[in-house]
C-alpha cells in the first residue's frame, strides 16, 4: 500500500491533466478559421443556408457552448474522436492504424540511443583523457550538431544508394506478401536505417550526459570507499558509479519517452515511414482537424503515460525520491 | 623487533601536482605501527596526514598525486610494489579504513547491509554465510534493530549511525591494521564520545593497530598510545601520548597544544548595559509534514518555547547536540525561517510580526555568520563585490561602501587588495574573516554567528576566535554564538542557553553553568567533551585551565 500511494495519486492528478487537454482541444477547434458546418458543406460539395443549418442541428452546433463541451467529452471519453471527412474514415481507425509503427520505431530508436549512449559514455569516462575518450566526444559532438534529417538523407545516399544493403523507405517491401518469421525480418531490415538516424541524435546526448555524470560521481566518497573495501574495479563502476549516475539519464530519459509518439516527424517523412508524425503532418497540409486534434490528444495521453513510467523508474532507482514527494 | 611491527612507513615522500603550493603533500615521513597500539596522526589541513593515510591504503587520488619514493612495508612486504590484485585482497580484509564525512560515505542508493556484505564477497565469504555476519556485525557497532536496519537506506540514518556503519564495514573481516582518517570531526560531541568508545573497545577486544587521524588534540589525550605531529608533510615530534602532551618538545606542537580551546575558570565581566538589544520571548518553530490521503499530519517542534535577552556587547551562546534547535533558533532570529509564534522584540518593533517589506530596513541590523565559509560566498563574485552588496542594498552610496568595505578588510586581518580577488583563492580561516567582514559591513547591532568557527583547525580557530572577541568590544555588538563545542563558547559567551529537542534545559552565566550543570543533559554533554583528564597548563594563563 505504501508503495502504491504516490502511483494513485500520480493517477488522479494525471486524469485531471488529460481532463484539461481535452476542453483545450475543443476550445481549438472553436478557434479554427471558419464555422465547422460551413466546411463539412465545403466538404460535402453543397452550400445552401437550409443544408447548412440542417447540419448545424444534426451536429448539435445550434446548442450553447457547455452543452457542445459536454457532448464532445462524452464522446473523447468513449474514444470517438470524431470523422475525417477528407479520408472517410473515423479517426481513432486511422491513429490506432498508424500507432504501431510509431511505436515500432521510436522504441527502436530509443533503445539503441539510451543503450549505445550508456555505453559510450561509461566507455568514454572511464577512459578519460585518452584518444577512446576523445573520438566518442568527438562522435558525439558531431552528430549532436548535425541536423536529423540531414543524417537520414546522408544515410539513405550511403547505405541504399551507394552500398546497396538497405532499403531506403517504408516500412516493409511491398507487395512481397511475406508472414511470420520472414514479415518480422522483413521489416527489421527496414527499421535499421530509421531506427538508427532518429537514434543518433539522442546517443549523442546520452554519452555527454552518461560521460558528464560518471566523471562527478567518480571521485564521491562512496566511491573511495567502495575501493577501500577492496572491491574489483568492475564491481565499483557498475554498482556504486553508474548506478549514481545514471540518475540524470533517466530525468533525461523520460523527457525523450514522452515525445516518443509525436517526435519522429522528419525521421518518418524522410524515409516514408506510415506513422503518426506523417498522419499528423499532412492533416496539418490538408486542414484536416479532427485528424490533428486525435493526434494531438493521443499524444498529449502517451506523455502523460510516460511521465508516471519514468516517474516508476526514478523512484525504484532512488530511494530518496520517495520522501522528498 | 622488525616481526613485531605491524606497519612501517619509509621516508616515504608523495609528490603533488605542479600546480600546488608546494612541491610535495609528504616529505620523508617514517614512523612504525606496532599491534594492538593507537598512534594518533596530529596535524593541519594541508599537514599531509590525510594523504599519508591514503597512501597506505592504495588509494591516492588519480590526479597527478604519486608516491614517489620510500617503501610501506606491511607485516615486512611492500605495498607500493605489490601487484594491484594482491593489494586488493588486503584492502578491506587485513587493512581497513573510515572515512571523515560519514554522511557522504555510502552509496546513496545502495541499503546498507548490502554495503557491508560487499566487504565479505570481495573477500570470499561464502555466500549462506554473509546475511549472518552483517547482522553480527551491525550488532557489535552498537546498531539498535540490525535486520531491519541492514536494509534501509543511508538516507534514513544519522550521521552517528552511519558512522557506524562505515565502521562496521571496516571490521568486517577483522582487519590487523584500522585507519581512522578524522572519524569523529563531523559529529557532535556525544556521538564523538560513543564512536571513540567504540573504536576503543573494538581495538582492545581485537589487538588491532590503529592510525587515528584527527585535529583534536582533546581526542588524542582520550585515546592515544603515541602521537606524530606532522606540519607541511614533515613529522616534527613523535612519541609517547603522556609525553608529547605535557611535555611537547617541538614549538610547533606547543603552540598547537596552546591552541586548544579550554574550558574558562572566571567569568566574563558582565555587559554594563541594562536594556538588551533583542528580547526573544517564547520562540516557536514546528515543522509539519505533508500529509496525503493515506498519511497521518506529522508534527516535529524544532524550537518549543523559546526565550532569551542579549544585551549590546554581551554575547550568548546556544549549545546542543545537532538537531537540538540551535541552528533554527538563529535562523529565526534573521527571519531567514519564520517562527509559527512568539516575539522578537527589537527597539520595541516585533520583528517575528512583520511581513517580508516592512522587515527589509530591519535586515541589516541583525547579521548572520555561517559554518560553511566554502558554501557561504558566492563562487563568481569577487570578495568586495560581496561585502559591498548589503550597504548598497540599503541605499548606501558606491564611495562610502567602498572605503566602509576597505577598512572592514584591513579590520578583520585581510588587505584591500583581497577585494578584487574572489572566495576560492582564500583559505578557510581567510574566508570566514571575509563572511565576518561582509556582515559587518552594514553595521548591525547585533551578530549570529551559526557554528562560525567549527569547521576549523584549531589555531585558526583561535585566531577567528579572537577576532570575533576583538570586534564585539569595539562596536559593542551584542552576538548570539552558535556552536555544540562547549569548550568555544565557554571561552567566547557570557551565558548561555543548553538546548535539547527544541527546548531550553538550562541557562546561566556561563562558568556556573559548566562548573556545576543541573540538568543531566548538560553534564551529558560536558563528560563528551574530549581530553577532560588531561590536566595541563601552557602558557600559564590561568583564565584558560582545564578544571576538570
Amino acid at each position: 500500500m505504501d508503495k502504491l500511494r504516490p502511483i494513485i495519486g500520480r493517477l488522479l492528478k494525471s486524469i485531471a491533466i488529460i481532463a484539461t487537454i481535452i476542453v483545450l482541444n475543443f476550445l481549438l477547434i472553436r478557434l479554427a478559421p471558419g464555422d465547422p458546418a460551413a466546411a463539412m458543406a465545403g466538404e460535402a460539395g453543397a452550400a445552401d443556408e437550409a443544408f447548412m443549418a440542417q447540419l448545424r442541428e444534426q451536429f448539435g452546433l445550434d446548442r450553447p457552448l457547455y452543452q457542445q463541451l459536454a457532448y464532445y467529452f462524452a464522446d473523447v471519453v468513449r474514444l470517438d474522436l470524431g470523422y475525417s471527412y477528407r479520408q472517410r474514415e473515423a479517426v481513432v481507425e486511422l491513429i490506432l492504424d498508424r500507432l504501431p509503427a510509431t511505436l515500432l520505431l521510436t522504441i527502436s530508436g530509443f533503445i539503441v540511443a539510451l543503450g549505445l549512449g550508456v555505453l559510450m559514455g561509461v566507455t568514454s569516462a572511464m577512459r578519460v583523457g585518452r584518444l577512446t575518450d576523445r573520438l566518442i566526444s568527438l562522435f558525439a559532438l558531431l552528430f549532436y550538431a548535425t541536423p536529423l534529417f540531414w543524417v537520414g538523407l546522408m544515410a539513405i545516399m550511403l547505405f541504399s544508394v551507394w552500398l546497396g544493403w538497405l532499403p531506403s523507405f517504408g516500412m516493409e517491401s511491398v507487395g512481397a506478401g511475406y508472414a511470420g518469421w520472414t514479415r518480422a525480418a522483413d521489416i527489421a531490415h527496414h527499421l535499421i536505417l530509421p531506427a538508427g538516424t532518429l537514434g543518433l541524435f539522442y546517443v549523442a546526448v546520452y554519452t555527454r550526459l552518461t560521460r558528464a555524470s560518471m566523471l562527478e560521481v567518480k571521485d564521491m566518497d562512496f566511491v573511495r570507499t567502495a575501493r577501500a573495501k577492496g572491491l574489483r574495479h568492475g564491481l565499483i563502476v557498475r554498482r556504486h558509479i553508474l548506478r549514481n549516475a545514471m540518475l540524470p539519464v533517466i530525468t533525461f530519459a523520460g523527457i525523450q519517452a514522452g515525445q516518443l509518439v509525436g517526435g519522429a516527424v522528419l525521421t518518418e517523412t524522410v524515409f516514408a515511414w506510415p506513422g503518426i508524425g506523417r498522419l499528423a503532418f499532412d492533416a496539418l497540409l490538408q486542414r484536416d482537424y479532427p485528424v490533428l486534434l486525435g493526434v494531438f490528444f493521443v499524444t498529449s495521453v502517451m506523455v502523460v503515460v510516460f511521465n508516471i513510467i519514468t516517474d516508476m523508474a526514478y523512484r525504484i532507482a532512488d530511494p530518496r525520491i520517495e520522501v522528498a514527494s | 623487533m622488525m616481526s613485531q611491527r605491524l606497519l612501517s612507513v619509509e621516508n616515504l615522500t608523495i609528490a603533488l601536482p605542479s600546480a600546488g603550493d608546494r612541491v610535495n603533500a609528504v616529505e620523508g615521513l617514517s614512523f612504525n605501527l606496532n599491534p594492538g597500539e593507537i598512534l594518533c596522526i596530529v596535524g593541519e589541513s594541508g599537514s599531509g596526514k590525510s594523504m599519508t593515510a591514503s597512501a597506505i591504503m592504495g588509494l591516492l587520488p588519480d590526479a597527478g598525486v604519486k608516491v614517489q619514493s620510500g617503501r610501506i612495508l606491511f607485516r615486512g612486504e611492500d605495498l607500493l610494489q605489490m601487484s594491484d590484485e594482491r593489494f586488493r585482497t588486503i584492502r578491506g580484509s587485513r587493512i581497513g579504513m573510515i572515512f571523515q564525512e560519514p554522511m557522504t560515505a555510502l552509496n546513496p542508493v545502495m541499503q546498507v547491509g548490502d554495503q557491508i556484505e560487499e566487504v565479505l564477497e570481495a573477500h570470499g565469504i561464502p555466500k549462506a554465510d554473509r546475511p549472518g555476519r552483517v547482522l553480527s556485525l551491525l550488532n557489535a557497532v552498537g546498531l539498535p534493530e540490525p535486520a531491519a536496519l541492514a536494509r534501509r537506506y543511508p538516507f534514513r540514518l544519522s550521521g552517528g549511525q552511519r558512522q557506524r556503519v562505515v565502521i562496521a564495514m571496516a571490521l568486517a573481516l577483522e582487519p590487523e591494521i584500522l585507519i581512522a582518517d578524522e572519524p569523529t570531526t563531523a559529529l557532535d560531541v556525544t556521538t564523538q564520545a560513543q564512536i571513540l568508545e567504540l573504536i576503543r573497545g573494538i581495538q582492545r577486544s581485537q589487538g588491532m593497530g590503529v592510525i587515528f587521524i584527527t585535529h583534536d588534540f582533546g581526542v588524542v589525550a582520550d585515546i592515544a598510545d603515541r602521537v606524530a605531529v606532522m606540519q607541511h608533510g614533515r613529522i616534527v615530534e613523535i612519541g609517547p601520548a603522556r609525553e608529547v602532551l605535557d611535555q611537547p618538545a617541538d614549538a610547533y606542537t606547543q603552540s598547537l597544544i596552546r591552541a586548544v580551546p579550554q574550558f574558562r575558570e572566571k567569568p566574563l565581566p558582565p555587559s554594563p548595559e541594562a536594556e538588551p538589544v533583542v528580547r526573544v520571548r517564547g520562540l516557536n518553530k514546528t515543522y509539519v509534514t505533508q500529509g496525503g490521503f493515506f498519511t497521518p499530519v506529522r508534527e516535529f517542534k524544532a524550537l518549543d518555547d523559546i526565550s532569551f535577552d542579549i544585551r549590546r556587547g554581551e554575547t550568548v551562546g546556544l549549545v546542543g547536540e545537532s538537531g537540538s534547535g540551535k541552528s533554527t533558533a538563529g535562523r529565526c532570529l534573521v527571519r531567514l525561517i519564520d517562527p509559527n509564534g512568539g516575539s522578537i522584540e527589537y527597539k520595541n518593533t516585533d520583528l517575528a510580526k512583520l511581513s517580508r517589506s516592512q522587515l527589509r530596513p530591519f535586515r541589516s541590523k541583525i547579521q548572520i555568520v555561517f559554518q560553511d565559509p566554502y558554501a557561504s560566498l558566492n563562487p563568481r563574485h569577487t570578495v568586495g563585490q560581496s561585502i559591498m552588496a548589503g550597504p548598497l542594498a540599503h541605499g548606501i552610496d558606491a564611495k562610502t561602501a567602498r572605503e566602509r568595505m576597505n577598512r572592514l578588510l584591513i579590520r578583520v586581518g585581510l588587505d584591500e587588495a583581497a577585494a578584487d580577488r574572489f572566495p576560492h583563492e582564500f583559505s578557510g580561516g581567510q574566508r570566514q574573516r571575509i563572511g565576518i567582514a561582509r556582515a559587518l559591513a552594514v553595521e548591525p547591532d547585533l551578530l549570529v554567528a551559526d557554528e562560525a568557527v567549527s569547521a576549523l583547525d584549531v589555531s585558526v580557530q583561535a585566531q577567528v576566535l579572537e577576532l570575533l572577541r576583538d570586534i564585539r568590544e569595539e562596536f559593542q555588538l551584542a552576538m548570539l554564538f552558535i556552536t555544540h563545542d562547549l569548550r568555544i563558547a565557554s571561552q567566547l559567551c557570557h551565558r548561555v542557553l543548553v538546548l535539547h529537542k527544541g527546548r531550553v534545559v538550562e541557562s546561566g552565566e556561563t562558568t556556573s553553568v559548566f562548573r556545576n550543570p543541573r540538568d543531566s543533559y548538560t553534564r551529558s554533554l560536558i563528560d563528551a567533551v574530549p581530553g577532560r583528564e588531561w590536566h595541563h597548563s601552557p602558557g600559564g594563563d590561568s583564565t584558560t585551565r582545564s578544571f576538570a
